[in-house]
């Protein structure tokens, strides 16, 4: 990362008994597409807030462009945001939206109408100046919204789950437009949604919040691949979440002995832990299956088998009473089975994702 | 064929019925105000049958009483010095009370919403015992001064309405795109809340104007119109004179009103709403 664009160091925000963003320290880089994913309350807004200015941190310091502007009015912030009811003035027409910032930042008014229109292109509303927000549907609204931030060309845009209130057709066209005016423009992205498929389509990196926390901060794969916690791999994507009482460590593999030469493997996160937690990813367990090799081996019955169209996903109890989805693609190797049937699932040891340990380093205690 | 004439005259029951409803308020609200203007219109002081013949001599009476037109002067100077300052006062306690968070705020906005119930009988009285505990003489501005204690929650309670339903993050994005708070408020608010302003404007204007309560108890020599009504009401060769008068006073009002709504209408539109809520906003108002 070259000079980061936004620096958050050490960063705490409370309301009342309530720690809202506790302790967090970002880095942003110039031109990313960063986004903070988290169930709300988790403090995703409230970081994006204090960013914006519209919050306070109790401690900690806010940097734009190497900056500190902790203490800086949002007024006087080269950021702009996209509110989540976009915010639109509805008694100006889109072009009047569009140029507030730049008539209060007293542009010339030719070169303002030249940056407005140039704006709506980008934005793909050429020819709409002159309606007003109450004509144009929601996919336009939001676009009036991101030309309304965007003209001002600020050092980063600032977008507060900006999607929520469209359809689902329109928020997958929505994403791929962000993305698209996010390159096209070269501004930074700071994006704050609670839906992990938006986050995980547009970011170059992603921050997973709970509880005030930043649980995680990656690339989209490396979070899929790579949870680092039980509550990012639940959040990212199905996890099967698996409790393995370690029987013996073989060399680099923590393993659990079940009957019948059944058995789970998982790559040893090294100390002594007795009990770890796994996850597996849904798409990584084969149904029948012959590994015989180092990987998983376990028996279970078919509770639940639903077709998916590209897919099917089939819940299958093991033996430790815990409940597995797996899916498959509906190709010509899919697995004929129904509930009531004995399978049995294999995954390759890489696959088990080691998401908690006993005394492992992972483990996020918070007082 | 008669079966389905009784079934369509069912269905045009309703619409029937509801008609003869708004025909038969109309005539209960409105009838007795009309017979006065009929009446204002007969050649004879006394107000009855049988029908005399026409005249405007009554009119003219009004006219050059001098004192009618005094009242009425009075009357609109001390309405459009309440109406102005109480739109001022109001909007800024609205603007406190939906905007700041402050420990009693819910008190507040009671006190305010109960001051409307109080009968104005009271606050007249009220306003009579406090001047002349503070030996205060009683005047014009004591008049004022008392109509301003109903016409200010009449205000804050229009412009909160207006600013409740005015979204918070308009705000905050005027800031965030530069404004300071007065050209946030200038630019984003004044303009939306402009319907609110002007119907919260009118009908403190038309309170101080009508009102009678408060202005008999604490005037002092100089009549407001209602007390000039009552005063002249007591000899009843005036009774014509009295109507003249009050029906231009009752039409101008009702033109006025009506002109106010047309024009909230279209800055209702210019806001992005419709004109619905121009409406809710008169009949708050008009509750009195």
């Amino acid at each position: 990362m070259s000079e980061p664009m936004i620096v958050l160091d050490r960063v705490s925000r409370s309301f009342g008994e309530l720690c809202a963003v506790d302790d967090v320290s970002l880095e942003i880089g110039a031109g990313e597409f960063f986004s903070m994913l988290g169930p709300s309350g988790c403090g995703k807004t409230t970081t994006l807030r204090l960013i914006a200015g519209f919050e306070e941190p109790d401690v900690g310091r806010v940097m734009l462009a190497g900056e500190d502007v902790t203490l800086v009015s949002p007024r006087r912030r080269n950021v702009n945001m996209v509110f989540q009811d976009y915010a639109l003035f509805p008694h100006m027409s889109v072009a009047e939206n569009v140029e507030f910032g730049l008539r209060l930042r007293r542009v010339a008014r030719d070169q303002a109408r030249e940056r407005v229109a140039e704006m709506l292109t980008v934005v793909q509303l050429e020819g709409l100046g002159q309606r007003r927000p109450a004509e144009l549907s929601g996919g336009q609204r939001q676009r009036v919204a991101l030309a309304r931030a965007l003209v001002n060309k600020p050092a980063a845009l600032l977008l507060d789950e900006p999607l929520g209130a469209l359809d689902l057709k329109l928020r997958r066209e929505m994403q791929l437009e962000l993305k698209r005016i996010q390159k096209t423009t070269g501004t930074t992205f700071v994006y704050v949604t609670h839906d992990q498929e938006e986050a995980l389509t547009m970011s170059d990196r992603i921050a997973v919040m709970e509880g005030g926390i930043v649980q995680q901060l990656a690339d989209p794969r490396t979070l899929y691949e790579q949870p680092r916690t039980a509550f990012v791999a639940g959040f990212i994507g199905t996890s099967n979440s698996i409790r393995l009482e370690v029987s013996r460590r073989e060399g680099e593999l923590a393993v659990m002995e079940l009957d019948q030469g059944m058995r789970v493997v998982a790559p040893d996160p090294g100390g002594s832990a007795p009990r770890l937690r796994i996850t597996v990813r849904p798409e990584k367990i084969r149904i029948g299956g012959s590994s015989n090799g180092a990987g998983s081996r376990i028996r279970g019955q078919v509770v639940e088998r639903i077709y998916l169209g590209s897919l099917s996903q089939t819940v299958v109890e093991i033996a430790t009473g815990e409940r597995l989805v797996v899916h498959e693609l509906n190709d010509d190797e899919a697995a004929a089975v129904a509930p009531g049937d004995q399978v049995t699932l294999s995954w390759a040891e890489r696959h088990s994702l080691i998401v908690d340990s006993d005394d492992g380093p992972q483990r996020e205690e918070r007082s | 064929m008669r079966a389905g004439l009784a079934a369509r005259a069912r269905r045009r029951l309703p619409g029937v019925a509801s008609v003869a409803l708004v025909v038969l308020v109309m005539v209960v609200l409105f009838g007795p105000v009309l017979m006065l203007a009929l009446f204002s219109f007969n050649d004879s002081s006394i107000i009855s049958l049988p029908w005399e013949g026409f005249t405007m001599r009554w009119y003219e009476e009004a006219w050059n009483a001098g004192q009618a037109r005094d009242a009425v002067l009075n009357s609109l100077l001390v309405a459009a010095v309440v109406a102005t300052a109480s739109l001022v006062l109001g909007t800024l306690a609205a603007w406190g009370l939906t905007r700041l968070r402050f420990a009693g705020r819910g008190l507040a906005a009671g006190l305010h919403g109960s001051v409307l119930v109080v009968p104005w009988l009271i606050i007249g009285v009220a306003g009579l015992i406090f001047f002349s505990e503070l030996g205060v003489s009683l005047s014009l501005q004591t008049v004022g001064l008392m109509q301003l204690v109903v016409t200010f929650p009449l205000v804050v309670a229009i412009v909160s309405a207006g600013l409740v339903r005015f979204s918070r993050s308009q705000e905050e994005a005027a800031i965030d795109l530069g404004a300071s708070q007065a050209q946030m408020l200038r630019h984003v608010v004044l303009p939306q809340i402009a319907p609110s302003l002007a119907a919260a404007g009118i009908f403190a204007f038309a309170w101080s104007f009508n009102n009678f309560e408060i202005s008999f108890f604490t005037g002092g020599f100089d009549q407001t119109f209602p007390v000039w009504v009552f005063s002249i009401l007591r000899q009843s060769e005036n009774l014509p004179v009295v109507n003249a008068a009050s029906t231009v006073i009752a039409l101008a009002q009702v033109l006025a009103v009506f002109g106010a709504w047309l024009a909230i209408k279209r800055l209702s539109r210019r806001g992005g709403s419709g004109g619905n809520e121009a409406i809710s906003e008169l009949m708050t108002g008009a509750v009195r």
